[in-house]
C-alpha cells in the first residue's frame, strides 16, 4: 500500500513547508504547494489522491461559507457590495483582457474569472497587528471579501455554464444566471432554517459524530446537485457552508469539519497542487504570468478602490481598502481545480496562478503597513 | 455513480442503520454490516465501491486500530503478555486442527486439507474493536487481551502460511523462509519500540510547535500511516501496525488531544464507511450456492476459536464467562484469512471452487459476530 506512505508523506510536507514559509512571512499555503513540488520530484499523485484532494477543495469552499459572517454584512452592507462588485467586475475585465492577448476566447473567460475572489485573511492578519480591523475600513474590508467570494463564485460558475464543451454558449447564459440567482435564493432564505429543522431530526441519532457526519453529506449532495445543473460544484459546497453557518449548529459543525479539513484533506490538496506542477511550464510561463499578475494587483486596488470612493470613502482610505483586498489565495486556487477538472484549461494555468498567489500575498502586508503608516 | 454522492449515501446508511440498531439493542456495527450487504451488489447493487471509498474504508479500519491501542491501558497491555500468547497460540493450534481433519475427512486432497486448516487460523480484529469500544468494553482486561492476543495470531498467521507455501513447493517446511520472516517481524517490533518511540515522541513535540492549525492531528495521522505501512513491507497486518502506533502514542502527551480529534475523524467519516464496505464486500449470494462443506468449515471456524482461545484464556485464570468473551471476539476471518486463501489459488493448491469455502466462511463470522458478542457480554 504504496498510497498511504504516500499521504503520509505529503501530510508531514504539507505541515512542514507551510510552517517554514510562515516563519519566513509568506503564507502557508505557498510552502504547502512549493512542498508539493518537491516530492513531485520522488513520487507521483495518484487518481485517488486526487479525489481526496478534490474533497478538500469542497471542505475549503464549505468553511469558507461557514465561516462568513452574514450579520457583518448586513451591518456594513451596501458599502461592502459596492466595493466587492467593481472590484469583481473590474477583475475580471482585466484578467480577461490579458488573457485574451495569449489564449482563445474560452480560456481567457476563465482566466478572468479565476482572478475576482480575494482571499483577505492576510489582510486580516495585519490589520489586527497594527489595531485598525475594527475600523470602519477594516469591516468593510470583511464584509466585502463575503461578498466577493460570492461574486467570484458565481462568475466562475456562469464561465464554466457558458463554455461547456470548449465553446462559448451566450444562449445558456440567462439560464445559468436564472439558475444561479434561484439557488442563491433558496439557500439563504429557506437554508437556514432548514438545516435547523433537519438537525433536530437527526439529531435524535445519537452516534458519535453524526452531525459531522451529516454536514458531510449534505455538502456531497449539493455539490453534486450544483454539478448536476451545469453549476460548479464548489457554488453548492459554499452555500451549503453558508446556510449552515446560519443555524444553531454554526459551532459543532466548524469544529468538527476543521479538524477533518485541516489534518488531512485541505493540506493534502494543496500538496497535490504542488505535485502536479511541472517545471517546464513554468520556464514557459513567461510574460503572461507576469502580465497577469499585475493585472490582478492593479483591478483590484482600481476596481475596489473605486467602488470605495463611491462608497463615501476618502481617497486615502479607498486605496487602503483597494490594497487590502488584492490577496489571492484558497478560493482561487480551489477555482482553479474545478477549471482544470472542467478540462476547459490545462495544467499550465497553475503556473500563471500560483505566480499570482505568490505577489499578491507577499507584497500586501509592506503595501498595507507602508500606507498606514503615512 | 459519482464516487462522492456514493460516499454520502454509504455515510446516510451507516448512521440511519446504525441508529435502528442501537434502538434494537444491537451493536451499531450489526446494522451498518447489513446496510452495507444491502446497498451491495447481492441486493440493491447502488454502490459500485470505488477505489477511493475503497481506500477511505482501509483508512477507516486502520484508524479503529490506532483509536484501539491509544485507549488501550498500557500497564495492562502488559500484563497480559503471557495470557495473550497463549490465548493466540491455541486459538491457532486448535482451529489449524479442526479445519484440517475437518476437509480430510470430507476428501480434500492433504495440501488443501492443511491450506483450509491454515486459513482459519488468522482473525481480524476490526470489527470485534468496533463493537467493544462501542459498547465501552475495550479498556477492560477482557478487550486487552483481545488486542493483544490479536497481535500475536497476527504474527502466528504469517508463520503458518510460510510453512505451508514451503511444504507446497518444496514438500518440507522450508526453514530459511521461516527464518526470515521471524526476522522481518522481529525487526519490525524492534524498530517499532527502540526507534519508533522516541521518533512518535520527538516528531509531535515538534508538531505541538508547528503553529498551523491541526497539526498534532495531521502528524498522528503521517505516525500511524508510516507504522501500517511499514509494517506491510514487513508482511504484518497493516492494522496491527497502526495498533502498535496507537500504543506508542498513548504514552505521550499529546494522547488526549489525538484521540479527541481521531474519535471526530474517524466517526464522521472514516469508520462508519469501513463498516459499512465490510458489508458491501459479502456478497450473501455466496451462501444460495454454498455447499454443505461450506457450511461445515464456517461452524468449524467459529467453534474452532471459540473453544482454542476460551481454552487459552480458562487456563490464563480468567473466568469462563470472560473466556467465553475472549472466544467469540476473536471469531471474525477477514482480510487476511481471503489473502491466505489467495495465496492458495495463485500456488495451484485451490480451485475456485474451493476458494468460495473461505470465502463464505468469512461472510458468516462476519455476520454472526456482533449477535454473538453482544450475547456474550449481556451475560455478565
Amino acid at each position: 500500500m504504496e498510497i498511504l506512505l504516500l499521504i503520509a508523506v505529503m501530510l508531514a510536507t504539507a505541515k512542514l513547508m507551510g510552517y517554514l514559509f510562515e516563519r519566513l512571512g509568506q503564507p502557508v499555503v505557498l510552502g504547502q504547494i512549493f512542498g508539493g513540488l518537491l516530492i513531485g520530484i520522488f513520487f507521483e499523485t495518484n487518481p485517488v489522491i486526487g479525489q481526496f484532494a478534490n474533497l478538500g477543495v469542497l471542505l475549503l469552499l464549505f468553511m469558507a461559507g461557514l465561516e462568513s459572517e452574514l450579520e457583518e454584512f448586513k451591518r456594513v452592507g451596501k458599502q461592502s457590495v459596492v466595493v466587492a462588485s467593481l472590484g469583481v467586475l473590474v477583475a475580471f475585465l482585466f484578467g480577461f483582457a490579458v488573457a485574451y492577448l495569449f489564449v482563445p476566447l474560452h480560456e481567457a473567460i476563465l482566466y478572468g474569472a479565476m482572478m475576482t475572489p480575494t482571499s483577505v485573511s492576510i489582510t486580516v492578519k495585519v490589520l489586527m497587528e497594527m489595531r485598525k480591523l475594527n475600523t470602519r475600513e477594516g469591516t468593510t474590508i470583511l464584509a466585502a471579501a463575503v461578498v466577493d467570494d460570492v461574486l467570484g463564485i458565481l462568475v466562475l460558475t456562469v464561465a464554466i455554464s457558458m463554455i461547456k464543451g470548449g465553446e462559448v454558449n451566450y444562449a445558456s447564459l440567462a439560464e445559468v444566471v436564472l439558475s444561479v440567482s434561484l439557488l442563491l435564493f433558496f439557500f439563504l432564505y429557506f437554508g437556514p432554517g432548514l438545516a435547523d429543522r433537519v438537525f433536530r431530526i437527526l439529531s435524535r441519532i445519537d452516534l458519535p459524530e453524526s452531525e459531522t457526519a451529516f454536514a458531510l453529506v449534505f455538502l456531497i449532495v449539493f455539490a453534486f446537485l450544483a454539478e448536476h445543473l451545469n453549476l460548479a460544484s464548489i457554488l453548492g459546497a459554499y452555500l451549503t457552508g453558508l446556510a449552515l453557518g446560519q443555524s444553531s449548529k454554526k459551532k459543532t459543525i466548524m469544529d468538527h469539519m476543521n479538524v477533518l479539513g485541516y489534518s488531512l484533506f485541505i493540506p493534502l490538496f494543496f500538496v497535490e497542487v504542488g505535485m502536479r506542477i511541472e517545471l517546464d511550464y513554468i520556464l514557459h510561463a513567461g510574460l503572461f504570468a507576469v502580465l497577469y499578475t499585475i493585472a490582478s494587483i492593479v483591478s483590484k486596488i482600481v476596481g475596489c478602490g473605486l467602488g470605495a470612493k463611491l462608497a463615501g470613502f476618502d481617497w486615502g482610505a479607498s486605496l487602503r481598502i483597494g490594497v487590502g483586498m488584492i490577496p489571492r489565495m484558497g478560493v482561487e486556487l480551489a477555482m482553479l481545480a474545478v477549471a482544470m477538472g472542467s478540462g476547459i484549461i490545462g495544467p499550465d494555468a497553475l503556473t500563471v496562478a500560483i505566480l499570482m498567489v505568490f505577489v499578491t500575498t507577499v507584497i500586501t502586508p509592506p503595501l498595507l503597513k507602508w500606507l498606514y503608516s503615512r | 455513480m459519482d464516487v462522492f454522492l456514493e460516499l454520502a449515501l454509504i455515510l446516510i446508511v451507516a448512521k440511519l442503520f446504525g441508529y435502528l440498531a442501537v434502538r434494537l439493542g444491537f451493536p451499531a456495527a450489526l446494522g451498518q454490516l447489513i446496510g452495507g450487504i444491502l446497498i451491495g451488489p447481492s441486493i440493491l447493487g447502488l454502490v459500485g465501491f470505488d477505489e477511493a471509498v475503497k481506500l477511505l474504508a482501509d483508512l477507516g479500519v486502520v484508524m479503529l486500530l490506532f483509536l484501539a491501542g491509544l485507549e488501550t491501558d498500557v500497564e495492562e497491555f502488559k500484563h497480559v503478555g503471557i495470557p495473550a500468547f497463549i490465548i493466540a497460540s491455541l486459538g491457532v493450534l486448535i482451529p489449524f486442527i479442526l479445519g484440517y481433519v475437518g476437509a480430510l475427512a470430507w476428501g480434500y486432497s492433504n495440501i488443501e486439507a492443511m491450506f483450509l486448516g491454515g486459513v482459519l487460523t488468522a482473525t481480524s480484529v476490526g470489527l470485534t474493536t468496533s463493537i467493544l469500544m462501542e459498547m465501552k468494553k475495550l479498556r477492560t482486561r477482557v478487550g486487552t487481551t483481545i488486542l493483544a492476543a490479536a497481535v500475536v495470531d497476527d504474527v502466528l498467521g504469517i508463520i503458518v502460511l510460510t510453512i505451508l507455501v514451503g511444504i507446497n513447493t518444496r514438500g518440507s517446511v522450508y526453514f530459511k523462509d521461516l527464518l526470515i520472516i521471524l526476522g522481518e517481524v522481529v525487526l519490525y517490533f524492534g524498530i517499532g519500540l527502540l526507534i519508533g518511540n522516541p521518533a512518535v515522541r520527538e516528531a509531535l513535540k515538534l508538531s505541538e510547535r508547528i503553529t498551523l492549525p491541526e497539526t498534532v492531528t495531521a502528524f498522528a495521522i503521517a505516525i500511524m500511516l508510516i507504522f501500517a505501512y511499514l509494517a506491510e513491507q514487513f508482511q504484518i497486518a497493516g492494522i496491527t501496525g497502526a495498533y502498535l502506533a496507537g500504543l506508542l502514542v498513548a504514552s505521550t502527551d499529546e494522547a488526549k488531544e489525538v484521540d479527541r480529534k481521531f474519535m471526530t475523524i474517524g466517526y464522521s467519516l472514516f469508520i462508519p464507511v469501513f463498516l459499512v464496505s465490510i458489508g458491501i464486500e459479502s456478497d450473501v449470494r455466496v451462501l444460495a450456492h454454498a455447499g454443505t462443506f461450506a457450511l461445515i468449515y464456517a461452524i468449524l471456524a467459529i467453534v474452532s476459536k471459540v473453544v482454542g482461545c476460551g481454552f487459552g484464556a480458562f487456563v490464563s485464570k480468567f473466568r469462563p464467562i470472560e473466556s467465553l468473551q475472549v472466544g467469540v471476539g476473536m471469531i471474525p476471518r477477514m482480510e487476511v484469512a481471503l489473502i491466505m486463501a489467495n495465496v492458495a489459488l495463485n500456488e495451484g493448491v485451490f480451485d475456485s471452487g474451493t476458494f468460495s469455502i473461505p470465502v463464505t466462511m468469512v461472510l458468516v463470522t462476519t455476520i454472526v459476530t456482533p449477535f454473538l458478542l453482544k450475547w456474550a457480554f449481556s451475560r455478565e
